[in-house]
C-alpha cells in the first residue's frame, strides 16, 4: 500500500506545484530511492520552495518498523506523474461549492485522492491570497475509504490550524502597523513570492509538516 | 415472558423519543423477543439507526448527463424528472422541484468540473462531493461516475503496468474504452441525503466496497442501454457516438437501479450489526456457553435419553476417553456445522467480499423461526468474531467493577457442578423405570416402535440422577420434550428420516422456555414452582432444594447491571479524546538530527511522535435475522422463500463480476427446517477477458442427518470438535472457567 501526504500550492510563477511530499516506505525496499535531489533552483521560487534546516533534500522518519520519508517531490516517475495530475485536477479542474469540503476523486491511473484546500491571506500575493491543497493520496481505493474519516479529520485539523495561527498572525500585525499609508493599497514592490514557512512564521513548518504526515501514516 | 415484555415496552419507549414519526423498523418486529444484549454487545437492546436513510429514500436521485462540449452538457436521465405522475411528459417541459433537488448544470459542474476539460478523456473517474444545502434536504452527497464510450461500447481493463505506482479500484472494473478513437464522455451521479453531523460522509465511505459495485453495475447498465439506443442509427465506426437529450429517461431499469442502491444502502446502515466480544466481556461469553449448551442439548440432543434414537456416528465410549463426558449421542450438526465453516472465518468477518484474495464467502440461515436462529447466530458471530471485536478498555474496567461488587448474588462458582457432571458417566447404578414411569404418568406416549430401541440401547442406563443440578435439571427437561417439537423450523410437513420420530411423539411446544433463553436473565426464567411442575421425574426431590441455586448462577448473568457499550447499528464509535495531530505537532518544537548519507543525499533524520488516534470500530457485515436474503451480509438469518436459491445465484454472479477473473464465490446454506447444510459455489474460471463467460455453480450437501459419507479427515475434525463443545457444556456451571472456554474457543478456531 502507497501513500503520499501532499502539500501542493499554486505558485505564482510555476502554476500548480508541489511543496512537501511524505511517502511510505515499503519494506525491503532500498531508502535510496526515496531520497530526493537537489531541486535546480529555476523549477522553484520561495513560494514553492521545500525549505528544511541544513539545507537537507529528504526527511526521515522511523517509527516502529516503518519509514517514512518527505521530499519535495517523489523520486519514482509514475508517482510523479501520477500526483502532478492529481495536483493539476485540485487547482484547475475540479469544482467544489465551499472550499471547508473536501474534494475525494480517483481513478486507476493516478489513484485515489482526498484533498482540502485553503486560503492564506497575503497582502503581497496577486489576489492577496495564496492558494493551497493538502492531498491524500493513495494506490487503493478500499484502503483510502477505509480510511476515510481519520484522514479527513487530521487533514481538516491540519488546515484549521494552519489557517487561524495565519489569521492570529495577520490580526497582531494590523494591531501594531496603524499606519494609515498601507491602508487599502499594496505593497511597493508586487508580486512577492512568500514561503507558507513566512506566512506562518515557522522555520521549522516542514519539519512539523512531515511529522504530522509520518505521525498520521503511521495510524494507518 | 415479564422480561420480555419490559424489555419490549423499553425498546418502543426508546423509539419514538429518537425520532417520533418514524414508525419502528422493519426488522423491530422479527427482534421483539430478541434480547439485545445477547447479540448487540452487553447492555444494549436492539441498536436503532441514528440516520434513517429510508425516510429521506425519495430525496435520492440519478442524474445521467452527456459532455458534449464546453459548457453543454445535456441530460439523458433524471430520476426526479420522472417522479411526477399523471403529466403528459410530451407536452411539460422537464420540471425540478429545486426545494428537493439540484439544479442539474450545478452538478454537472461537480461531475465534470468547472470548466469541462478533462486531463483524462477514457479513464473512468469516481468522485464524492458534498452538495450545496436545500430547503428540504440540508445535508447530501453526489457520488459521481465519469466515464467514456466509443462507438464500439466496448470496455477494457486500461493498461497499467509500472509496479511502482498501480492504483487498485475497490472492485474488478473495465474503464477504458477498447480503442482511444474520440470518446463520448458520460457521468452519471448518485445524490444522497446524509445527516448534518461532522462524520456524515460514514455512511458512504464506510460501504464504499458496496458503493463502487453498484457504480460499476450502473455503468454496465447505461453503456448498455446506450449500445441499444445506438445501433439502429447505424453509426459509423470511428465516429463521435451522441444521445440525444433524455434518450433514456424512459428506462424503467434505470430507475430499478437507483432503487437498489438505496435499498442496499438502507440496509447497510440501518441493520444492527452484531456485537460479541466474546474475548473481552465475561457475561458474553457466558451467554455464549449457554447459547452453545442450549444448542448441543435441545437441539443436537445431547441427552443420554436420546440413545433411544439412532445416532449417526455411534460414539462408544472407548472412543473418546479423554474427558468425562462420555455418553455423547444424538446429532453432531452443531460440531458438523462449526468444522466446515471456521476454515472461512476470517473471510466472513471480512465481509462478504475479499478483495485481495478473490473469494466471497457468506453463511446463510434459513428458517422460518427468528429465535432459534438467534441462538445460532449468537454462537456462529461470536466464534467467527472472536479475535476481531474489540472491547473498549474502560468499559471493561466498569464492567468488572460491577461483577465485583458484594452483592448477594454475586458471582461464585457452585461447588457441586462438576461433580455432577461427573455423576452423568459415573451413574450406571441407576434405575432407568424412575425416569420412565413418570414420564408415562404424564401420558405421553412412546412409539412402540421406538421402544425396542430403547431396550436395546446401551446408554439407557445411564440416566438422570437425583443430585443432578437444578440448571441441568431444568434444561433436561425442556430438552427432554422439546426435543419432540421443538420449534417450527423442524416443520411437521418435513418427511425426512430425522423428524418422523418427532412427529410421533407430540408434546407441547417449548417455543416459551427456548425463547426465554436458559441464561438470559432471571426476570426472563419461569418461576421455580412452574418449572418444577413441569418436570417429569416427579421422584427426585432434592432437586427442589437446589432450585433457588438456579436464579443465584443466572443472576450473575444478569444484564441489566451491565453497563452498555455504546454502538451504532453498524460501529462503535471510537473511546478516549479527539487528538488533534496538528495541534500537537505545530506547537511543540520537533527534534532533528543530519544523517550522513553516501551518495551525497543530504537527510534529516526526524523523532517520531508517539500518539495513537482513537477509530471507531465499524462491526464486520453480520447481522442476525432479517426479512429478507440480503447480498450485502456475509453472515445472516432469512426465512424461507421459494427463489432463495435464485437469490443466492444471482449475488453470486454479482460477486464474481465484482472481483473480477478468476473470483469464487461460496455460500453456506444452513436450513434449520431441514437441518442440513449446503454449499453453492461459483468459480469464475474464465481466464479470457471476454465479458460472456458464466460463472459455473455446483451444489453440495454438506450435512444432512444421517448424512454418513463424510470423508474420513473431514469426520475425524468433526469428533475433535465435538469434544471441545461438549467441554464447553460442562464448563459453563461456572463463572470461574471462562478462560479455559475462551482456551476451548481458541482451540476451535485454530
Amino acid at each position: 500500500m502507497s501513500f503520499m501526504i501532499t502539500l501542493a500550492h499554486f505558485c505564482e510563477v510555476h502554476g500548480p506545484s508541489m511543496v512537501i511530499c511524505t511517502q511510505n516506505v515499503h519494506s525491503g525496499e532500498p531508502l535510496e530511492s526515496y531520497y530526493g535531489a537537489k531541486v535546480p533552483p529555476s523549477s522553484v521560487c520561495k513560494s514553492c520552495a521545500f525549505i528544511v534546516p541544513q539545507e537537507s533534500t529528504s526527511l526521515r522518519t522511523k517509527s516502529g518498523n516503518q519509514i517514512y520519508i518527505s521530499t519535495q517531490h517523489p523520486s519514482s516517475q509514475p508517482r510523479y506523474a501520477a500526483l502532478r495530475q492529481t495536483i493539476m485536477r485540485v487547482f484547475t479542474i475540479e469544482s467544489n461549492h465551499d472550499m471547508s469540503k473536501p474534494l475525494s476523486f480517483g481513478d486507476s491511473k493516478n489513484g485515489y485522492s482526498v484533498s482540502l484546500g485553503f486560503k492564506l491571506i497575503d497582502d503581497t500575493a496577486r489576489g492577496s491570497d495564496r492558494r493551497y491543497f493538502l492531498i491524500f493520496t493513495c494506490d487503493s481505493e478500499q484502503k483510502l475509504y477505509e480510511n476515510y474519516s481519520v484522514i479527513l479529520d487530521q487533514l481538516t485539523a491540519m488546515v484549521n490550524f494552519i489557517t487561524s495561527r495565519s489569521m492570529h498572525i495577520l490580526d497582531n500585525r494590523r494591531k501594531n502597523e496603524n499606519n494609515n499609508e498601507t491602508y487599502m493599497r499594496r505593497g511597493s514592490r508586487m508580486p512577492k513570492n512568500r514561503s507558507i514557512m513566512d506566512l506562518l512564521q515557522d522555520d521549522n513548518f516542514f519539519v512539523k509538516l512531515h511529522l504530522w504526515a509520518s505521525s498520521l501514516l503511521a495510524q494507518l | 415472558m415479564l422480561g420480555n415484555l419490559l424489555r419490549k415496552k423499553e425498546f418502543c419507549q426508546q423509539d419514538p423519543a429518537l425520532e417520533p414519526q418514524v414508525p419502528p423498523p422493519a426488522y423491530a418486529a422479527a427482534d421483539a423477543h430478541y434480547s439485545g444484549t445477547q447479540l448487540y454487545g452487553p447492555g444494549n437492546t436492539v441498536p436503532v439507526a441514528s440516520f434513517r436513510l429510508s425516510d429521506k429514500s425519495s430525496l435520492c436521485r440519478l442524474v445521467v448527463v452527456q459532455d458534449s462540449g464546453i459548457r453543454s452538457k445535456q441530460t439523458l436521465f433524471d430520476s426526479a424528472l420522472s417522479l411526477r405522475p399523471g403529466v403528459a411528459e410530451v407536452s411539460s417541459p422537464a420540471y425540478l422541484n429545486k426545494s428537493f433537488h439540484h439544479p442539474t448544470s450545478e452538478l454537472s459542474a461537480l461531475m465534470f468540473g468547472y470548466y469541462g476539460i478533462l486531463l483524462n478523456e477514457t479513464i473512468s473517474t469516481t468522485k464524492l462531493h458534498y452538495l450545496p444545502p436545500l430547503a428540504a434536504m440540508p445535508a447530501s452527497m453526489l457520488v459521481t461516475r465519469l466515464f467514456s464510450v466509443n462507438s464500439s461500447f466496448r470496455l477494457c481493463e486500461s493498461g497499467h503496468g509500472d509496479p511502482d505506482w498501480a492504483p487498485k479500484p475497490c472492485v474488478y472494473t473495465r474503464d477504458a474504452p477498447v480503442c482511444d478513437e474520440t470518446p463520448t464522455r458520460l457521468a452519471f451521479g448518485l445524490i444522497v441525503p446524509v445527516a448534518r453531523d461532522r462524520n456524515a460522509h460514514e455512511i458512504l465511505t464506510n460501504h464504499w466496497p458496496e458503493i463502487a459495485g453498484h457504480l460499476e453495475a450502473t455503468q454496465n447498465l447505461i453503456v448498455a442501454k446506450l449500445r441499444a439506443l445506438a445501433s439502429p442509427s447505424r453509426q459509423s465506426a470511428g465516429s463521435k457516438p451522441a444521445f440525444p437529450p433524455g434518450c433514456l429517461q424512459k428506462e424503467p431499469d434505470l430507475v430499478h437501479s437507483l432503487h437498489l442502491f438505496v435499498r442496499s444502502l438502507v440496509f447497510l446502515i440501518e441493520t444492527p450489526r452484531l456485537y460479541v466480544p466474546l474475548k473481552h466481556n465475561d457475561s458474553t461469553l457466558c451467554r455464549w456457553a449457554v447459547a452453545v449448551a442450549t444448542w448441543l442439548e435441545l437441539k443436537d440432543g445431547r441427552h443420554p435419553s436420546l440413545s433411544l434414537l439412532p445416532t449417526p456416528i455411534q460414539e462408544s465410549q472407548s472412543t473418546s476417553p479423554s474427558h468425562a463426558c462420555s455418553p455423547v449421542v444424538g446429532l453432531k450438526f452443531l460440531a458438523t456445522l462449526l468444522t466446515l465453516i471456521l476454515p472461512y472465518r476470517c473471510e466472513v468477518v471480512d465481509g462478504p467480499l475479499n478483495y485481495h484474495t478473490r473469494r466471497a464467502v457468506r453463511v446463510v440461515l434459513v428458517t422460518g423461526n427468528p429465535v432459534v436462529s438467534q441462538k445460532l447466530v449468537l454462537i456462529l458471530a461470536g466464534i467467527f468474531g472472536y479475535d476481531r471485536y474489540t472491547f473498549s478498555r474502560t468499559l471493561e474496567q466498569e464492567d468488572t467493577d460491577t461483577d465485583s461488587e458484594p452483592r448477594p448474588t454475586a458471582s461464585k462458582p457452585i461447588p457441586i457442578q462438576r461433580a455432577a457432571y461427573q455423576d452423568d458417566s459415573s451413574s450406571e447404578s441407576m434405575s432407568p423405570e424412575m425416569t420412565f414411569s413418570s414420564g408415562s404418568a404424564k401420558g405421553w406416549e412412546i412409539p412402540s416402535k421406538a421402544t425396542p430401541i430403547i431396550s436395546n440401547s446401551p446408554k439407557f442406563t445411564e440416566f438422570a440422577k437425583p443430585e443432578r443440578q437444578p440448571v441441568t435439571l431444568v434444561r433436561r427437561a425442556s430438552s427432554y420434550a422439546s426435543l419432540q417439537n421443538l420449534s417450527t423450523s423442524y416443520g411437521s410437513q418435513s418427511t425426512t428420516l430425522s423428524s418422523s420420530w418427532r412427529n410421533r411423539l407430540h408434546f407441547g411446544s417449548f417455543m416459551e422456555r427456548w425463547r426465554s433463553g436458559v441464561g438470559e436473565s432471571v426476570d426472563v426464567t419461569p418461576p421455580p414452582a412452574a418449572e418444577y411442575d413441569e418436570y417429569p421425574w416427579k421422584s427426585v426431590s432434592s432437586g427442589g432444594a437446589n432450585l433457588p441455586r438456579l436464579s443465584r448462577d443466572l443472576g450473575s448473568l444478569d444484564l441489566d447491571k451491565e453497563k452498555p457499550v455504546v454502538r451504532t447499528t453498524y460501529e462503535i464509535p471510537s473511546v478516549g479524546e479527539r487528538v488533534d495531530l496538528a495541534q500537537q505537532v505545530m506547537a511543540a518544537d520537533v527534534d532533528f538530527e543530519p544523517v550522513d548519507m553516501a551518495g551525497g543525499a543530504n537527510v534529516l533524520d526526524i523523532a517520531p511522535l508517539a500518539v495513537v488516534i482513537p477509530r471507531p470500530q465499524v462491526l464486520p457485515l453480520m447481522t442476525g435475522y432479517i426479512d429478507q436474503y440480503r447480498p450485502e451480509f456475509s453472515l445472516q438469518a432469512c426465512p424461507v422463500h421459494y427463489n432463495l436459491e435464485g437469490q443466492i445465484c444471482e449475488s453470486m454472479r454479482d460477486d464474481c463480476a465484482r472481483l473480477g477473473p478468476r473470483a469464487s464465490s461460496r455460500t453456506f446454506v444452513i436450513n434449520l427446517k431441514q437441518r442440513e447444510v449446503k454449499l453453492m459455489e461459483m468459480q469464475d474460471c474464465a481466464d479470457t477477458e471476454s465479458a460472456e463467460t458464466t460463472p459455473r455453480l455446483t451444489i453440495t450437501r454438506l450435512f444432512a442427518p444421517y448424512k454418513r459419507d463424510l470423508s474420513e479427515k473431514l469426520a475425524h475434525d468433526v469428533e475433535q470438535c465435538d469434544a471441545v463443545l461438549n467441554r464447553i457444556l460442562y464448563l459453563i456451571k461456572s463463572r470461574s472457567e471462562n478462560d479455559k472456554i475462551r482456551a476451548l474457543v481458541e482451540q476451535l478456531i485454530h
